[in-house]
C-alpha cells in the first residue's frame, strides 16, 4: 500500500495519515505515461473523509506530493491542486496531483528563459534559468537533454512554454522527454527490448489507422540557401501494405535551419508516430496474467513505475500488427498508459498509438501544449 | 451469563435479555479473479467489514416512569458513537468485548405487555468484526546479549535419533555433505499434509543457556519443537550460515532439557519432502545479525484473527539513532528469510570489523563492488526494496549499480538490476536503491533450495556499505526513523519509539519518539521520517527485524488485544 507524503510550499514534509481527523485515504489511482509531451509520473487523485471546514498547509494548491513505497518514491514527484471540498463523510474530498514533470506545460506554466531573463532556444539554457530563478522544483537536468538551440538562432522572437521547448528538441532528435524518479529531467529513446511477457490468450488488440500516415514532409527555411525547402521521410513497407498517405509538419516558424536539422524532425516524426497502424483498445491485466522476463508474476505497481521510463511488453500470441503471418507468434508493443488502483489487482495498460476515442482523450489532444515558436 | 453495555448491566433488574442474541459475523470483503483458470475464480480477500449483532431487551418496571428511566439509560449508552458491549458466560470461558457502533434501538409495542409494565425494545448494532479480550497482552522480544553456546549435536551421525513420517517410524539417514546432517524423508501426492519428526534425547542445562537454536532443511515448511513434551516458544527465525538452512531459536522455559522433538508440517505439490537437520544447540546469545545494533526477533499474536498491534522499541541507555523497524509474516513462506545480505557475502574488498556499525564490519563498494550469494529459496516472491546503509568520506554522489542472476549448479538465469545515484556524507545514513522482483526467475520448489542468487552492488566512485538489506514489501512493512544519536535527553535524541496502529477509538495511526518510560513527551517525529508503512499482526506469530544504529540494548515490544472471531479463549 502506497503512503503519499506531502511537503507544502516551503514547510514540512507530512504523511497522509498525520493528517486530519482520521489520517486515512482512499481511491488512490495513479497514472504513468509515455509518448508525446512529458513522460513519466502523470496523475495521481484519492479521496479523503475530511470535514467541509477543514484546514492543513499541506492540502493546497502547489503541494509536493510524493507516492512512497515504504522509503522509495515511485516516480517524480507531483503537484497537488487546490482540492474539491466535499460536504460531509458522506462525500469525502477529492484531490488530484499532476506529474511534475507537466508543470513546463500548458499556457500558465514556466517560459523558456536563459540566465538573463531573454528567450531561449537551447532546452538545457531554458532548464538551468527555470529551476535556478524561477523556481522549477527539479532537481537537474540529466546529460541527455539537448543543448543544442531549436532553430537558427538561440533564442526566440516569441515566447515558448518549457514544455514545446523540449517537445520539438525531442522531436528533432526522435526521442521522448520526462522527469525521472530521480526528479531530473531525461530525453530518452523508445525501449527496444521488452521488460515484460503477456502470457497468450489474454491479450487482444483492435487496429486504428486515425494517425497513420506512411511519409512525413517538413517544410522549413533553410539556413544556407536562405530558401524554403522540404525534408521527406517515407516507410516503404507501410506504403505498400496500407497505402500511401501523407503528413505534413511546418517547421518555418523555426526560422533559419540545416537540412540535416529539418531531416531529424521528418525521421524523428516518422519513427515516433507514423507509420503504422494504431490502436483502438488497452488492456486490463492482473499479475497472474504480465510476468517479468524470468517467469514471475510481475508486481502491477513496479509495471506502471516501469512504464514512466519506458517499457515496452510482449504479447505473445498476437501476430504482428502489420496484419502478415511471418512466423512471429509475439507482438512487442510499447506502453503508452498505465494505470493503477492502490491495493487492486489488476492494471490498465493503453499502448502508444492508442486512437483517441473518447472525449477526454479528444479534448486532451486538442487543446495540447503546441510546438515552439521562433 | 452477564451482558453489560458500557457501563450498563443488561441482565440485571430492571433488564432483561431475551434468548436468541444473534452476534453476526465478521463480512469478507472479496474480489473474485479467474486469471487463468478455464473453471471458476479466485476468491481474493484481505479484510473483513463489521458485523451486525441484534437482540432484545426487556425492561420492567413498577410504573411508566420507572420504564422511561431504564430506557433513558439504555438509550444513553447505545447512542454512543463508540462502546463496549462485553459477554460474560460467568463459567470456564472468559469475557468477550465488542467494540459496538451507534446503535439502532426499536420499541416492539405490544398493548398487553404495557399492561403488565413491560416493554421490549430491539437493539440492533454494527461492531468492529473481531471481538477482542478484555485485558491486553504484552510480547517481548528480548535485549541482545549473550555469548554462550553449547552444541548438542552436531549431526554428523544418526546415533540416537529416531524419526517418524506421519506418524509412521522412519529410518533417519546420515549424509556426509557437507553439509553433514541427519534426516528423515518421505514422498506425498498433491496437497497431502505431512508431517515429519526427528527426536532426540540431551542431557541439557537450560537455567541460562534457555534458547534451543538448530539449523534445518525443509523448504516452504514450518519446524516446531517441543522439550519433554512441553511445546516451546519460537523465539526468532533467520538464515543458517550453513547455505540455504533456516536457523530457528525456540526459548526453554524449563531449567532443563532432555527429549527434543522437532516436527516439520506442510502441504503442497508432490515431491519427496524431507527434514534434515545440520546442527543443535543451546544458547545464551539473543539473534542478532552481525551486531547488537540489528536483531531478529519473533514476536507472538494471541487470538484467532488479526489484530491491531503497538510496536515499541526503547533503550534504557542510548538513543536508538537511525532506526528501522520490518514487521513480516511469520509462515511456511517466510521460513528463513532475513532481509540482512552481509551475511550472505562472498567476494568483494577488503572488510574492517568495526563494532559500532550495524553489521559490525564496513567494506568499500568501489571496483568490481561486492558480491553476495543469497539463498534465493528463503526468500519468499514479492517486490523487494534494496536498501543500502552507506558513507563516503568526504561525501559525493556515487552511482550505485546493482544486479542479480539467479545460478542453479553452473547455469546463469535471468538477470535482473538497475541503478541510482546518492548523495552521501561522511555519516553513515539509510538509502533506498531501488525495487526489484525476487526471484528473478520462477524456480520449482525443489530448485529454489539450492539455487543461490548473486547480487552485486557496486559504487561508481568511493562509497563504503555498513549493511545492505533486501525488504519484501509484499508482505512486509518498513518502519524507518531516525531518533538521532548522541546523548538521549528530553526532546532530543530519542531513545523510545512508538507505532501505533488505527483502532476504532483513534483512527490515525501515528508514530511518536521520546525519552521518557510513561510517554509522558512522546511526540510526532519532528519533520518528515523516511518510511512509514502500517504493520500487520496475524496470529500466531510475527517475525521483525530491528535495526538500532546507535543503541546496542533496544527492546522490541508488541502490545494490544488478542482478537477472536466470536468468542474470546483468553
Amino acid at each position: 500500500m502506497l503512503h503519499p507524503l506531502l511537503t507544502p510550499i516551503g514547510g514540512t514534509a507530512t504523511w497522509l495519515a498525520q493528517i486530519g481527523p482520521y489520517g486515512a485515504w482512499g481511491d488512490l489511482e495513479w497514472t504513468t505515461r509515455w509518448g508525446e509531451g512529458a513522460c513519466g509520473m502523470y496523475e495521481a487523485q484519492w479521496s479523503m473523509p475530511l470535514p467541509p471546514d477543514f484546514d492543513h498547509p499541506a492540502l493546497r494548491s502547489g503541494t509536493l506530493v510524493e507516492l512512497m513505497d515504504g522509503p522509495w518514491r515511485i516516480g517524480s514527484p507531483l503537484i497537488l491542486a487546490e482540492p474539491a471540498r466535499g460536504s460531509g463523510f458522506n462525500q469525502p474530498w477529492q484531490f488530484t496531483a499532476t506529474g511534475i514533470g507537466r508543470e513546463v506545460e500548458g499556457e500558465n506554466s514556466f517560459y523558456a528563459f536563459d540566465a538573463g531573463s531573454n528567450t531561449t532556444s537551447v532546452p538545457s539554457t531554458a532548464i538551468d534559468a527555470a529551476i535556478s530563478l524561477q523556481g522549477l522544483r527539479w532537481s537537474g537536468r540529466d546529460a541527455s537533454v539537448s543543448t543544442a538551440a531549436v532553430g537558427s538562432s538561440t533564442s526566440t522572437d516569441q515566447l515558448n512554454t518549457i514544455g514545446a521547448l523540449l517537445n520539438t528538441s525531442a522531436d528533432s532528435l526522435g526521442k521522448r522527454w520526462g522527469v525521472g524518479q530521480d526528479n531530473r529531467v531525461y530525453f530518452y529513446s523508445d525501449p527496444t527490448t521488452p521488460t515484460y511477457n503477456v502470457i497468450p490468450g489474454v491479450a487482444s488488440l483492435g487496429v486504428a489507422d486515425d494517425d497513420y500516415a506512411s511519409v512525413v514532409f517538413v517544410r522549413y527555411l533553410e539556413s544556407v540557401s536562405g530558401t524554403y525547402q522540404t525534408a521527406s521521410a517515407s516507410s516503404p513497407p507501410a506504403i505498400t501494405r496500407y497505402g500511401r498517405r501523407e503528413y505534413p509538419t511546418d517547421v518555418t516558424s523555426l526560422g533559419a535551419i540545416t537540412t540535416a536539422t529539418a531531416q531529424g524532425f521528418a525521421d524523428g516524426i516518422l519513427a515516433k508516430s507514423k507509420a503504422r497502424l494504431g490502436w483502438t483498445n488497452g488492456l486490463t491485466l492482473t499479475s497472474n496474467q504480465i510476468l517479468t522476463a524470468g517467469g514471475e508474476a510481475a508486481d502491477l505497481s513496479k509495471v506502471a513505475e516501469d512504464v514512466a521510463g519506458g517499457c515496452m511488453v510482449r504479447l505473445h500470441g498476437i501476430f504482428n500488427d502489420l496484419l502478415e503471418y511471418n512466423g512471429q507468434t509475439w507482438l512487442d508493443i510499447i506502453i503508452g498508459e498505465a494505470k493503477l488502483t492502490d491495493g487492486e489487482d489488476s492494471i490498465s495498460l493503453s499502448p502508444m498509438g492508442l486512437a483517441k476515442r473518447d472525449l477526454a482523450s479528444i479534448v486532451e489532444e486538442v487543446s495540447g501544449v503546441g510546438d515552439v515558436a521562433a | 451469563m452477564k451482558l453489560t453495555y458500557g457501563a450498563l448491566d443488561l441482565t440485571a433488574s430492571p433488564y432483561l435479555i431475551e434468548f436468541g442474541l444473534d452476534s453476526g459475523a465478521p463480512q469478507n470483503v472479496s474480489e473474485a479473479l479467474a486469471f487463468l483458470l478455464q473453471d471458476g475464480e479466485v476468491e481474493l480477500s484481505s479484510r473483513a467489514s463489521n458485523r451486525t449483532l441484534a437482540f432484545n431487551v426487556l425492561i420492567e418496571g413498577a410504573n411508566l416512569l420507572a420504564l422511561a428511566t431504564a430506557e433513558q439509560n439504555l438509550v444513553a449508552e447505545t447512542e454512543k458513537p463508540l462502546n463496549l458491549l462485553t459477554l460474560d458466560p460467568e463459567d470456564s470461558g472468559p469475557p468477550t468485548v465488542y467494540e459496538v457502533f451507534r446503535a439502532q434501538v426499536s420499541l416492539v409495542r405490544d398493548d398487553d405487555w404495557e399492561r403488565s409494565r413491560i416493554r421490549r425494545y430491539a437493539v440492533e448494532v454494527r461492531a468492529y468484526p473481531f471481538v477482542r479480550s478484555t485485558q491486553t497482552f504484552t510480547s517481548t522480544g528480548a535485549a541482545p546479549g549473550g555469548t554462550t553456546t553449547t552444541t548438542l549435536d552436531a549431526c554428523g551421525s544418526a546415533t540416537g535419533w529416531t524419526g517418524t513420517v506421519n506418524g509412521a517410524s522412519a529410518t533417519v539417514s546420515a549424509v556426509t555433505g557437507p553439509p553433514t546432517t541427519i534426516g528423515v524423508s518421505g514422498t506425498f501426492p498433491l496437497d497431502q499434509k505431512y508431517i515429519l519428526t526427528l527426536q532426540k534425547t540431551f542431557a541439557a542445562t537450560t537455567t541460562s543457556t534457555n534458547l534451543l537454536v538448530v539449523d534445518w532443511l525443509g523448504t516452504g515448511s514450518i519446524l516446531t519443537a517441543t522439550g519433554d513434551g512441553v511445546e516451546l516458544e519460537r523465539f526468532a527465525e533467520g538464515a543458517s550460515p550453513t547455505s540455504g538452512y533456516t536457523r530457528t531459536w525456540f526459548r526453554v522455559a524449563a531449567a532443563s532439557l532432555a527429549v527434543t522433538r522437532f516436527t516439520l508440517v506442510s502441504a503442497g505439490v508432490p515431491a519427496v519432502r524431507s527434514l534434515q537437520i545440520d546442527n543443535v544447540a543451546v544458547t545464551n546469545a539473543s539473534p542478532i545479525v552481525g551486531g547488537n545494533r540489528q536483531q531478529l526477533r519473533s514476536l507472538s499474536v494471541p487470538g484467532s484473527a488479526r489484530t491491531q498491534g503497538s510496536l515499541a522499541v526503547q533503550s534504557e541507555t542510548s538513543a536508538l539513532g537511525d532506526t528501522i523497524v520490518y514487521v513480516y509474516p511469520s509462515d511456511d513462506s517466510t521460513s528463513g528469510y532475513t532481509p540482512s545480505l552481509r551475511q550472505f557475502r562472498g567476494s568483494g574488498n577488503t572488510v574492517t570489523p568495526d563494532t559500532t556499525k550495524v553489521s559490525g564490519s564496513t567494506e568499500p563498494l568501489t571496483g568490481l563492488g561486492v558480491t553476495f550469494n543469497i539463498p534465493i529459496g528463503l526468500f519468499p516472491y514479492g517486490l523487494y526494496l534494496l536498501m543500502g546503509r552507506l558513507a563516503t568520506s568526504g561525501g559525493g554522489t556515487p552511482l550505485i549499480t546493482y544486479s542479480g542472476k539467479t545460478n542453479i549448479g553452473g547455469l546463469g538465469l535471468t538477470q535482473v538490476g538497475g541503478s541510482t545515484t546518492i548523495t552521501t556524507t561522511t555519516a553513515y545514513q539509510n538509502f533506498a536503491l531501488g525495487r526489484l522482483i525476487l526471484p528473478a526467475s520462477d524456480l520449482d520448489p525443489a530448485a529454489a533450495s539450492v539455487a543461490l542468487m548473486s547480487l552485486t552492488v557496486q559504487a561508481s566512485s568511493t562509497c563504503t556499505y555498513d549493511e545492505l538489506w533486501l525488504f519484501n514489501t509484499s508482505i512486509g512493512r518498513l518502519i524507518q526513523v531516525n531518533c538521532g544519536t548522541g546523548t538521549a535527553v528530553l526532546g532530543g535524541p530519542a531513545r523510545r519509539l512508538f507505532i501505533e496502529p488505527a483502532t476504532t477509538r483513534t483512527p490515525r495511526p501515528t508514530v511518536r519518539v521520546g525519552h521518557a518510560a510513561d510517554r509522558s513527551d512522546s511526540h510526532y517525529p519532528t519533520g518528515a521520517f523516511p518510511s512509514w508503512q502500517i504493520p500487520e499482526f496475524s496470529p500466531p506469530l510475527v517475525n521483525a527485524l530491528v535495526v538500532t544504529s546507535n543503541a546496542t540494548d533496544a527492546v522490541i515490544t508488541l502490545s494490544g488485544y488478542a482478537r477472536w472471531h466470536t468468542h474470546a479463549a483468553s
